[in-house]
Formats: C-alpha cells, sequence, structure tokens
C-alpha cells in the first residue's frame, strides 16, 4: 500500500471512529482508489429535504425526478505539482427510470463512453456520468484527464454492479420512448422527460401549463440522423381535449408562419427551421427539424400512424 | 470569542493568533485547503428515508414585503448608479484559453473596461468615481462552482488593484460570498489574498461541523435580525442538515451583517452561467448571496432575485458590475456543469445591474440557440428584470440601454 493510501486510510478509519456511522456504501472506500487518489474530505451525505443545502440552484429537477438521496465523496491526488480534483456525486432517484431519466437530459449525445455492462454512460476529461438501477452517478474533474475520470467511472460502475443496480433499458419497458420510431434514432441522445423543468430545457413551447407535466404529462425525445431532426413524444395520463388551438397560440408566440393541415401544425423559428405539431389519442409529437422540413414531416408521419 | 467573530477571515491579521486555539486560525487553515479533516463528523441529514412527495406547482402570486422599501429615500449611490442603462462588454482576446487565465490580459481588460464605462482613463479617477478611501469595500464574488465555473481570482486582483488606485488600501476590502467554506476551492484564500478580509455568512466552526457542541449554528448571528428583512409568504421545512445552510426557517430571509454592518460599497463581480433559459448573473449574485432562508424562495424565482436589491443594504450600497465570463456555463446550470462551461473570453461592466443583467441575457440566449439546446427566448425568462426596472433599480428594455462593445486584441 502506498504512503498517500494508508494516510487515505487511517483518516477514514479515524472518521468512522468519531462518528460511530458506516461508510457511504456506494462510494469507493480509501482501498479501492485508483492509485495516487485520496479523499479530501469526509464524505457527505444529503437527503430530500437537505438537496438545497447542497445544490441551492438547481435542485427542483432533481426533486422533479424523485430525488432521494445524494453521496458526495470528494477526492484529491498530487501529480506534477498539479492538484487534482473530483467530485463523486452518487444520487439515488426513486426508481430506475427516474434515475435514468435525469442521466439522460444531462447528456448531449455523441459524447464518449465506456463499456460498463451495458450502463448507459459518458465520460470527458472534467465530467462523466452514468445510471444503474435507481441510481445516477456524475463527476465533475478539476485538472483532469478523460483516463482520470474513466478510472474513477469504472470504479463506481463496479460498485453498483455488484451492489445488483443493473442497467435500465428503456426498451424493456413500458413508456413514452415506446412510440419513438426506432429507424435512425440517435440512442445516446434518448431522453425520459419527466416534469416541467425537463420539459421546458427540451423547449420553451413545453413551458405551457396546460400540457400538463408535473400532474402526470411524461415525455421522451431524441434525435435522427441524418440532419438532426427532433422528436419529442408526450404522452398524457388520458387523452386530453384537443390540442391544436392551444398549440397554435403558443406557436404564433414564438414562431412565423403558423399554419394548419389537418391535424398537424407548422410553424417556423426566426432562422428559418421548421416546427412541427400533432397529436394522436394520449400521445402528441413535436418535431424540430431543418429548413426544408422535409425530414420532419416524415419524421412527424411515422410517429403518429 | 462569540459567534461574530466567525464572520471574518483575515489574511495578515490571522498571523499573530496561534491557530492550535483559534476559530480563526482553524478557517485559515480550512482557506489554506488543509483544514482537518479527521475532526469532521459525516454531513447526514436524517436517518430514515425522506417521504416522497409530489412536487410542488409554483404559487401564483405570493406577497411580499417589498413596497415596504419602496418609500425608504435613495441615495446618490442607489441603483441604477451612475450610469443608468450603460453597459460596457469587452472581449478579451486571449485572457483565457483552455481554462487558464492571462493575468496581464484580465487588467488591461478591467482597465478599458472601466474606462469606456466612466470616461476617465485614469484608473484612479475611474475608480475613484465609486469609492473613497475610507469606504469599506465588499466584492462579492461567486464561488459555487468551484474549480469549474466561479468568480476568477485573477478578476479580483484586478479589482483591488483598482480600489488601491482609489485609495482604497486593502485592510478596506473583504472578498465575501454567503458560503466562505466553498471560498478555497475557488481559488479565495487568506493566502492567496493577503491583508484583504474574507467573510461569508454559512460556515463551519472549528469543529468542522456547523453545530457547536451545544447544537447552535455556528452562523447564527452573522445574519442581521435587527435589520429589515425580506418577507414572502412561503415557507419550507427544513432539517438540520439544511438549516446549516439557510440559519433560519420561517417566511423570513435576512440579511447578512456583511452588506448591513460592515461593507459601505459593495463592488459585485458575478459570472455568467445559465439558469434554465434565463441568464443568472449580477441581480442573483447579490440577492441570493446576501440573504438567508433562500430554498423556499426558488418558488418565487423572479420576485427573489429582484425584489431583495431594492432593499437599501444592497441598492444604495452595490456601485459597480464587473462580470467575469472569461468563462461562461450556457446549459444545465446554475450548478457547475463543465461539459457546458466554454472560454468566453467576455467582462461586462456597468453601475446598472438590470442592463448588464439583461445584455447578459440576450448574449446566453443567442450562445444558447446556436448550440441548440434552446430555440428562442421566453417573455417569462425576463420576467425578473422587469420587475426589478419596475422598482427603479435600472434599464430592462433593450432599446434604452446603451451597449459598447470593444475589441482587444
Amino acid at each position: 500500500m502506498s504512503a498517500p493510501t494508508a494516510a487515505a486510510v487511517l483518516a477514514a478509519g479515524f472518521w468512522l471512529a468519531a462518528q460511530g456511522t458506516a461508510p457511504s456504501p456506494l462510494l469507493p472506500p480509501a482501498s479501492e482508489l485508483p492509485g495516487g487518489w485520496m479523499a479530501a474530505s469526509p464524505p457527505e451525505i444529503y437527503e430530500r429535504e437537505g438537496l438545497y443545502g447542497y445544490i441551492n440552484g438547481g435542485s427542483e429537477i432533481f426533486l422533479q425526478y424523485d430525488f432521494r438521496r445524494v453521496d458526495v465523496g470528494r477526492y484529491r491526488k498530487d501529480e506534477a505539482g498539479r492538484t487534482k480534483d473530483i467530485t463523486l456525486d452518487v444520487f439515488r432517484m426513486g426508481s430506475d427510470r427516474e434515475a435514468f431519466g435525469i442521466f439522460s437530459i444531462q447528456r448531449q449525445g455523441g459524447e464518449q463512453s465506456l463499456d460498463l455492462g451495458g450502463a448507459p454512460n459518458w465520460v470527458s476529461p472534467s465530467q462523466a456520468s452514468l445510471a444503474a438501477g435507481p441510481v445516477f452517478v456524475n463527476l465533475v474533474g478539476a485538472e483532469t484527464s478523460a483516463e482520470d475520470m474513466a478510472e474513477f467511472l469504472r470504479l463506481v460502475g463496479k460498485r453498483l454492479s455488484d451492489a445488483g443496480h443493473r442497467p435500465f433499458r428503456p426498451e424493456g419497458h413500458p413508456g413514452p420512448w415506446t412510440g419513438l420510431p426506432r429507424k435512425d434514432l440517435q440512442e445516446d441522445t434518448l431522453r425520459y422527460l419527466q416534469g416541467p423543468l425537463a420539459a421546458q430545457g427540451e423547449s420553451e413551447i413545453l413551458a405551457a401549463p396546460f400540457w400538463g407535466f408535473g400532474s402526470g404529462t411524461a415525455g421522451a425525445s431524441a434525435r435522427y440522423s441524418p440532419d438532426g431532426r427532433k422528436l419529442v413524444l408526450l404522452e398524457f395520463p388520458a387523452e386530453p381535449a384537443a390540442l391544436l388551438e392551444p398549440v397554435r397560440g403558443v406557436f404564433a408566440q414564438y414562431l412565423t408562419e403558423v399554419r394548419a393541415e389537418g391535424s398537424v401544425l407548422e410553424g417556423r423559428t426566426a432562422a428559418g427551421q421548421v416546427f412541427l405539431f400533432g397529436q394522436r389519442g394520449r400521445r402528441a409529437a413535436l418535431v424540430f427539424g431543418k429548413k426544408d422540413g422535409h425530414g420532419a414531416r416524415a419524421l412527424l408521419a411515422e410517429t403518429l400512424k | 470569542m462569540d459567534h461574530d467573530e466567525l464572520l471574518e477571515l483575515t489574511g495578515d491579521n490571522n498571523a499573530a493568533v496561534p491557530e492550535a486555539v483559534s476559530r480563526r486560525g482553524f478557517f485559515r487553515l480550512g482557506a489554506a485547503g488543509a483544514a482537518g479533516f479527521a475532526l469532521s463528523r459525516t454531513l447526514r441529514a436524517q436517518d430514515k428515508p425522506a417521504e416522497h412527495k409530489p412536487p410542488a406547482q409554483q404559487p401564483a402570486d405570493i406577497k411580499t414585503n417589498v413596497d415596504e422599501v419602496r418609500a425608504i429615500p435613495r441615495t446618490k449611490d442607489s441603483m441604477p448608479g451612475l450610469f443608468p442603462g450603460r453597459v460596457v462588454k469587452v472581449e478579451t482576446g486571449q485572457a483565457v484559453a483552455d481554462g487558464r487565465i492571462d493575468a496581464g490580459r484580465v487588467e488591461k481588460a478591467v482597465a478599458r473596461g472601466m474606462a469606456e464605462l466612466t470616461g476617465e482613463s485614469d484608473p484612479a479617477r475611474a475608480w475613484a468615481l465609486f469609492v473613497k478611501p475610507q469606504d469599506i469595500v465588499g466584492i462579492k464574488i461567486n464561488p459555487i462552482g468551484g474549480k469549474t465555473i466561479s468568480t476568477k481570482p485573477e478578476v479580483v486582483d484586478a479589482v483591488i488593484a483598482g480600489l488601491l488606485a482609489a485609495g482604497v488600501p486593502k485592510s478596506n476590502s473583504v472578498i465575501w460570498d454567503r458560503r466562505l467554506h466553498q471560498m478555497p476551492d475557488a481559488g479565495f484564500t487568506a493566502e492567496r489574498f493577503p491583508g484583504v478580509a474574507l467573510a461569508g455568512t454559512e460556515m463551519r466552526g472549528p469543529n468542522n461541523d456547523f453545530y457547536d457542541e451545544a447544537g447552535e449554528l455556528w452562523a447564527k448571528d452573522n445574519i442581521d435580525r435587527q435589520a429589515k428583512f425580506y418577507f414572502a409568504d412561503l415557507e419550507m421545512p427544513y432539517n438540520k442538515n439544511l438549516l446549516a445552510a439557510m440559519l433560519n426557517q420561517g417566511k423570513e430571509s435576512y440579511f447578512t451583517k456583511v452588506v448591513t454592518q460592515k461593507v459601505t460599497k459593495i463592488i459585485n463581480v458575478p459570472i455568467l452561467k445559465n439558469s434554465g433559459g434565463t441568464a443568472t448573473l449580477c441581480l442573483k449574485n447579490l440577492a441570493y448571496g446576501a440573504l438567508s432562508n433562500t430554498s423556499r424562495l426558488h418558488k418565487i424565482w423572479a420576485k427573489s432575485v429582484a425584489e431583495p436589491n431594492g432593499f437599501p443594504y444592497l441598492r444604495d450600497k452595490a456601485v459597480l458590475n464587473i462580470v467575469d465570463a472569461l468563462q461562461a456555463q450556457y446549459d444545465k446550470g446554475p450548478g457547475p456543469n463543465p461539459q457546458f462551461v466554454y472560454d468566453a473570453g467576455l467582462m461586462m461592466f456597468g453601475t446598472d445591474p438590470v442592463a448588464v443583467d439583461a445584455v447578459a441575457h440576450e448574449y446566453l440566449v443567442k450562445v444558447r440557440v446556436e448550440k441548440g439546446v434552446q430555440q428562442f427566448d421566453n417573455a417569462r425568462n425576463r420576467e425578473y428584470l422587469d420587475l426589478a426596472a419596475g422598482l427603479g433599480l435600472g434599464v430592462a428594455a433593450r432599446d434604452k440601454i446603451t451597449l459598447r462593445e470593444i475589441a482587444l486584441g
């Protein structure tokens, strides 16, 4: 055992003796940390009513995904005259789907990922993330490399796997994502939308109260090849009254050339991009397309058929 | 030694105090990043799992006491200050590259920005428009993003240099934020800023806990319960852990004694990041940085960002805003998300916090649209600007704002 590792073990033991509590089960113990890394401070744990004490701005979106608790570990490594820092947040959400949901809205698509037994994840030099079971993991690094972050992510992924937390695979569960056409779907852009803030994060159009986010409406979104057009599919708890007119009002607020063709509403942004809306039963779809609108119209038709 | 003494962490003044027995000495260690973690206990909110409650809906109209402060006479320093509706935006060139800061270029950018704002090319004369040598000047930073996205120490260096030029000694400057314990991670330590005080509201004590052995908050006397408080007719139950960060429960938010008692002027040095589809900088940095009991206020976000700035402790003292947008975060803010942090290379200057926020909002929405995370602006995201303008704190209407854009080589 290296001297720094031994010191970390001693420090951890001291904390435990002082506090008389078990260590956080999901945070890696000092004995498992990658070479040269040490815990920089004791673990912190924040539960539902205490989240604002950790994330004063930005707590609400976690609460809307039924946040239960976060275990925070801080780690440090001195290397070549520089101090590297990693903050590891292990969020326990209300369910597997909610952990996947909060994970999914934090990614853009196209990020580098690791083979972690099917657990969705991504890694960059300064940030990394994964979801497994009801757990969402976020790592933030300073002065770190992608290799540093990957090392930690593998470590945490293994602990989650050992604890029996399995990856959530949307395709194996009912949910709004089942209505997304599979052809040309970019898998790493799939998002599960729960609550008003996640919806608004997709588009200001979804900020209108009549969509019912926060009272049972959920959604899924994804981008499609080759042009990156985006589909947002909404699933209502019950078939709503016709939405065409309220949506027309919102379109008119933000878009130009707003017109209805049958049951499909179309408008354009100031930059000329086509926006489409259509509804069928308990589901509604919005497509944010490119200027020619061709791909967007085809995607909406495929979604609502 | 009472709890008030915890409010302040000085640089040089601490040197003579034996660290082994001194609370200040303890914080000095903490500021150096060497706080004795072996003394601490794990932070635990509760031992039993929290009961799930559905997300609350935003109340339509929650009453506040902002009307009580409208009548308080204004001073010559009151917001929007010397230059209502004027904003200077400086593209700093290579002041930041891959997150590394060029202190020399930052200094030049600050000098140029101040000259453009004031019309005074001599830094001493420019800064003297806002401060006098006898002022106690609070430099309000934002350290909550740690190393990822926080006010850069190099920008504060330039501010201190400006204050020195105007005759304000270092010992009259106070770098402050609500959370003293987050300042070291962002680079604000007594060693980095010798002779300048560091102050906060929430803080841990010598036992590295927020509570003393009697179960009292170490920081309980850091808020001013005698001064006029911000009332909002809503409350939220806090557990022990969250209370440590909020300092009190109920419908009152108290101002920190840093602004009610300690400082006579405030230089506001916020950073640029998004909160949903809006930008948060000058107004929020002051309001949420100066108040206790803020968790509940997120339910009335626009009001609670704007209205506390109408209280004299902020309205009459915050005389200058210097936005550190050398790096900015365009999505998944306000918490730090490195994935969305980029080298913006900008600084903004203004006495009018509403106008600066309006310009920054316009800029950030443009970036968000270009990055594909937003399609267009929403008037609702500008509500806090209109509320602040309605309180006479500045100019929100974009067509009434004079924007001077400077590009440095």
